[in-house]
């Protein structure tokens, strides 16, 4: 019986747990290593909300990896691989041998550098512990400095100004969502929170975090300091991939996969925000240290594992966040200066939407706006569809020019649904993990 | 349960008379179209074997709106076309109209997205979101290539279609048979509608005002 190996239980670990269960109804051997009891970091800012109870957070539970009989060895870390003899060492010097590997070992969040970045009530919001201590911290009238202004902050803002948190939110570049906006769309977003009561600083470095009796005093290397209660440190993440440099594994900044989330070494897999692997609209090699892409890699990953030959498309650059009923969502190569840019601002709303395209095809967007506005809402999976399939809409480009709003009928008629109706991962309809059955 | 959920077996039993007459007090005259042979018949008919799916033929679509209507009533309780899960587009200068709606996809994007399990496949063989699981977050939403993830933000959860539980109320109001729900294969059922009248010579939106 072949014995798959899985190093983290994040969403790509799951994700292949279940895939390789509903593939083979337990016909594997599946161990999985995972220094902490998984949970789903995306439904942490609704925990901080206080929207959902701290059992919601936790999917791939430990009667669930029972029930699909998985040897989950929680608390143990993998120390490194020794390829050559299909082993994984774990620390304290245990070893695991696999048929095949999965490292989905995710990625760690980054502190600015700055005096006082360790101290207490600075903390990162990535690890469900974290979680915990800014949401021990967070009520009526804190005051809190949000050091970064990137998806992961905003992910969280809703939650913290909704609790009444006076809000600061610092951003090293010169405009906030640097990764997903442009600078329009980020100007809307700024404007829009200042409006409501956050206060906004771009282009502002961090120099230091002191204490001044219970609260952190923060000092900039521009403008005036800043007294708050909480520093939440947002600024950036990086794969956790020190731990496999000498296994031969071929890295860039991340480990480098195929389309099949394969490495260079046959029997080893990478899934999640530590392969670097297929863009979609590009081709290229690129970590996207997005939720949907981990899910898919950790199903496409499985299911080589499992020994169907399954390459996928690539992986597609895409968030969505709303920030105080203000929907903001970006697709693809949203910022490609070779690209085609046909753009729309309804200042009034707000609303903003960006189409890029190459020839008659979409390969990326932004949109924006309110949540409650149905041209908002309604357009992102179309949106999706259309720079996914990469379908020709070539007749709709000068209605598209002059209202990039209006993308529902190129859409219908692009044909991207005929083209996307066939697909599946795995060669036949998906299925919920809840019925998933292993045979004893 | 949640309301929504609970509606629909009243409104399936009560059904399509009471939603005329309500509907009347909102809308146009014009589109109070009389019950259509057999609709009563096909509440009743028991749903099970092969899979059912909405058939869509812009084609006889008149643009009446209907099913708009009677989907937003049968998902939220309200007459409310912009919280219906199907949505009709109009062509051409309002001269011809094609009903879309989720095609209820094998790969079911939106079910392998999320990321609490909160979408499963009914009875009926449709994908349905689970209200108390649902946290929000609208991963589905984009991570559904066809556009029929919706979020609704009154109640700040992800709605779509769920074919109603195996009686579609689009299918039942539609005075055309536009949408019949039955067996047939997951086909692009709008995309060559479409296609063909993007190409019309005076131009895909030649006369809308």
């Amino acid at each position: 019986m072949a014995r798959h190996v899985i190093v983290g239980g994040g969403t790509a670990g799951w994700n292949a747990i279940t895939t390789l269960r509903e593939l083979d109804q337990g016909d594997s051997e599946i161990v999985l290593v995972a220094d902490e009891t998984p949970y789903s970091r995306m439904v942490l800012p609704y925990y901080l909300a206080r929207d959902i109870a701290e059992s919601h957070v936790y999917i791939a539970s430990p009667p669930k990896l029972a029930a699909l009989n998985v040897d989950a060895r929680f608390g143990a870390r993998a120390a490194r691989i020794d390829a050559s003899a299909s082993k994984l060492i774990l620390e304290g010097g245990d070893e695991i041998e696999y048929d095949n590997l999965l490292i989905a070992t995710g990625s760690s969040p980054v502190k600015a550098p700055v005096p006082g970045a360790d101290g207490e009530n600075v903390h990162s919001f990535w690890t469900f512990p974290q979680a915990r201590a800014v949401a021990s911290c967070v009520g009526e009238g804190a005051r809190v400095a949000m050091i970064g202004a990137g998806f992961i902050a905003f992910t969280i803002l809703n939650a913290l100004v909704n609790q009444g948190v006076k809000l600061t939110v610092v951003e090293l570049e010169s405009r906030i969502l640097p990764r997903m906006i442009d600078d329009t769309g980020a100007g809307i977003v700024q404007d829009w929170l200042n409006e409501r009561g956050v206060e906004v600083r771009t282009s502002t470095q961090l120099a230091s975090i002191e204490d001044k009796g219970d609260a952190k005093l923060l000092k900039f290397r521009e403008g005036s300091d800043l007294e708050v209660d909480l520093v939440i440190m947002a600024t950036g993440i990086k794969p956790n991939i020190d731990w496999v440099a000498g296994s031969g594994l071929e890295t860039n900044q991340g480990i480098l996969v195929d389309a099949h989330c394969r490495t260079n070494v046959a029997n080893i897999y990478a899934a999640g925000d530590i392969a670097e692997g297929p863009d979609a609209v590009t081709g290229d090699k690129v970590v996207h240290a997005i939720e949907p892409t981990a899910m898919q890699h950790g199903r496409v990953a499985a299911a080589n594992m499992a020994g169907q030959e399954v390459a996928y498309k690539g992986s597609l650059l895409m968030n969505i966040v709303d920030v105080l009923d203000l929907e903001i969502a970006s697709f693809g190569a949203w910022d490609d200066p070779d690209a085609e840019v046909f753009e729309a601002v309804r200042a009034e709303r707000p609303a903003y939407r960006k189409l890029l395209f190459h020839g008659g095809r979409l390969t990326g967007a932004i949109i924006l706006g309110k949540t409650r506005e149905i041209w908002t809402t309604n357009d992102v999976g179309m949106l999706k569809g259309l720079v996914y399939t990469g379908a020709d809409i070539s007749e709709w480009k000068e209605h598209l020019r002059g209202n990039p709003f209006d993308v529902k009928r190129a859409f219908l008629a692009s044909g991207a649904a005929g083209d996307l109706l066939p697909e599946t991962v795995l060669g036949r309809p998906s299925i919920s993990a809840h019925e998933i059955a292993v045979s004893s | 349960m949640t309301l929504r959920k609970a509606k629909k077996w009243e409104f399936r039993l009560t059904g399509v008379g009471r939603l005329c007459e309500n509907a009347r007090v909102f809308i146009l005259p014009k589109m109070c179209f009389p019950l259509r042979d057999g609709v009563r018949e096909a509440l009743s008919k028991n749903c099970g074997g092969a899979m059912k799916i909405l058939k869509i033929i812009p084609e006889k679509c008149t643009g009446c709106m209907r099913c708009e209507l009677a989907c937003s009533y049968e998902q939220t309780g309200t007459f409310q076309p912009s919280k219906a899960v199907i949505r009709v587009s109009s062509f051409e200068g309002h001269t011809s109209y094609a009903p879309y709606t989720c095609p209820q996809c094998d790969e079911a994007w939106c079910l392998t997205a999320c990321p609490v399990e909160a979408i499963g496949i009914s009875p009926a063989g449709a994908k349905d979101v689970a209200d108390d699981i649902c946290v929000g977050c609208k991963l589905c939403t984009i991570a559904c290539p066809y556009g029929t993830m919706f979020y609704d933000i009154d109640t700040h959860k992800a709605f779509k279609c769920d074919l109603c539980g195996g009686n579609p109320a689009c299918a039942s109001v539609c005075p055309t048979d536009a949408i019949v729900y039955g067996e047939a294969d997951k086909t692009d059922w709008v995309g060559p509608f479409a296609a063909e009248r993007a190409k019309s010579p005076a131009g895909p939106l030649a006369g809308v005002i």
